[in-house]
């Protein structure tokens, strides 16, 4: 989506659907999803006149959600929604082959740091680096997150063998 | 399982996911507290309450009070407060001065406000080699204090509500310029002879040395916000945006999300926040080189294109150095006491 005309009522319409896979990606929860895809849009919306990138308007809306999830993580531990997913063991009820939903039903109990660790690196292929600035930890953190992630999805699942 | 299967695990996720319809109303209603809360209720940060009164009576200053201080170029330190002491940090990193300070308030020329761990506004001069004369201006402690963005007038109003307005003309703030009593409402900023106050649910420009009335800039329920004013320029946070206003009108020029925890440059042209700087007139924003990661802590301008800012990654403090000019930031000091902390 480029184009210095671009409204906002336009840009949301576009862009609604793949910013909120990525949201979906982000919690793990399609209730959470659309929570925190409404609230990063409607800051994006109060923000619209002065974003000078309007094709850029993607990056914007991510930052706002990640920057979101990162305060709900920073919050006392009691806080933080993990440990709620109400459907463990169905990956969300989604239709995907089942070595896919295997994995995504751990991936969707990683806590929510990890998660979007994993989804900055491997769905947004951000380097490290802006991984690091789009969470706000360093890179070492990114590292350890990502090492630690992958040791926990392989130790759930030692026996998964995805399809070719 | 590779890399490469658990991308294909998540792009597979990702488009089997249902993509419910947008909620318009749902969508319609957050837009609207969003804006709500851009003139919202937030705790104030650096500026503490002061109970509320009415009228602020200027009274003639005394300017017989000699300079305590000899002018002297500082180094280049950039004065912080770190494990409750002041700071001063340069290119051989950070120093510590013993003297044990709550926050700073601001700096000047060659001299640092402090705020000691009494609340009393206690001025240190900064010199060559490190610090000068320690002085205690207020003698008592304060409600609140605030220095210009130009660091030229420092204001304190204590607990009976007495206002006091120190001037300079060396960097050492020595001579008082106007004095009252039953200063009301919250102090928030102070530029030149003007300043804004919380009064009432109302943020208030208050310009009684130019003659003019009072000029209402924003209406909010609750705590005061935090504030800065430069230049002709007015910013008020709420939330997590900023709200500049132009001073000559009194209208809303611009705004900044996601931009709470910066600082007003001291002409009133720029708004920095970590790494992205606003024109407080056109809103655009332009974000400088130099990978600054973290979570934003504070922002404190040392001239009008040169800004510190403090970000927090993982219990540490990282202290930026950032140039408008040179459009870069680069990183000079990381704090694994996690206490490190800015004037403003």
């Amino acid at each position: 989506v480029t184009g210095t005309e671009l409204t906002f009522s336009e840009f949301m319409a576009a862009r609604w659907a793949p910013l909120y896979r990525t949201a979906y990606l982000l919690t793990g929860d399609r209730h959470d999803a659309e929570e925190l895809l409404q609230s990063a849009l409607a800051k994006t919306c109060v923000k619209w006149s002065s974003i000078r990138d309007k094709g850029a308007a993607d990056a914007y809306v991510r930052r706002a959600m990640v920057h979101q999830l990162a305060s709900r993580w920073r919050r006392p531990r009691r806080e933080i929604a993990t440990g709620e997913l109400p459907d463990r063991g169905h990956g969300g009820g989604l239709d995907v082959r089942a070595d896919h939903l295997a994995l995504w039903d751990e991936i969707r109990w990683l806590p929510p740091r990890m998660r979007a660790t994993l989804v900055l690196r491997y769905v947004e292929d951000l380097t490290e680096e802006a991984t690091a600035r789009e969470l706000g930890v360093s890179i070492g953190s990114v590292k350890s997150q990502t090492h630690h992630a992958l040791k926990r999805l392989r130790a759930a699942l030692p026996d998964l063998e995805l399809q070719p | 399982m590779t890399l490469t299967e658990l991308r294909d695990t998540l792009a597979s996720v990702s488009d089997a996911v249902a993509v419910p319809t947008p909620d318009a109303s749902a969508f319609e209603y957050r837009v609207a507290l969003v804006r709500r809360r851009r003139t919202a209720v937030r705790v104030a940060g650096v500026l503490a309450a002061v109970a509320v009164g009415t009228g602020v009576v200027l009274l003639p200053g005394d300017d017989t009070s000699p300079p305590v201080v000899t002018p002297v170029e500082p180094a280049d330190v950039v004065p912080v407060v770190l494990d409750g002491e002041l700071a001063l940090v340069g290119s051989d990193g950070a120093t510590p001065t013993g003297v044990q300070v709550s926050g700073l308030v601001g700096q000047g020329e060659n001299g640092v406000v402090t705020l000691d761990p009494q609340r009393h506004v206690v001025v240190v001069q900064l010199t060559d080699d490190g610090i000068g004369v320690v002085r205690d201006l207020s003698g008592e402690p304060v409600a609140s204090a605030a220095v210009s963005a130009d660091a030229r007038v420092l204001v304190w109003v204590d607990e009976d509500r007495g206002f006091h307005e120190r001037g300079t003309i060396d960097g050492s703030w020595t001579y008082e310029t106007a004095s009252g009593n039953r200063f009301g409402g919250v102090l928030l900023a102070v530029s030149g002879p003007d300043w804004l106050s919380f009064e009432e649910g109302r943020v208030m420009l208050q310009r009684p040395a130019s003659g003019l009335d009072p000029m209402l800039l924003d209406s909010m329920h609750g705590v005061p916000p935090n504030a800065a004013l430069a230049g002709d320029r007015a910013a008020i946070v709420a939330g997590d945006v900023a709200n500049f206003y132009d001073t000559e009108t009194g209208a809303q020029t611009t705004s900044a999300a996601l931009a709470a925890r910066g600082a007003l440059s001291p002409t009133g042209e720029l708004w920095a926040s970590s790494d992205t700087v606003t024109d407080t007139t056109s809103g655009l924003d332009r974000v400088l080189a130099g990978n600054v990661r973290g979570v934003p802590v504070s922002t404190w301008w040392r001239d009008e294109q040169r800004y510190e800012a403090v970000t927090k990654v993982d219990g540490h403090r990282l202290l930026w150095d950032c140039s408008v000019t040179e459009v870069r930031c680069k990183q000079t000091y990381d704090d694994p006491t996690g206490t490190l902390a800015l004037a403003g």
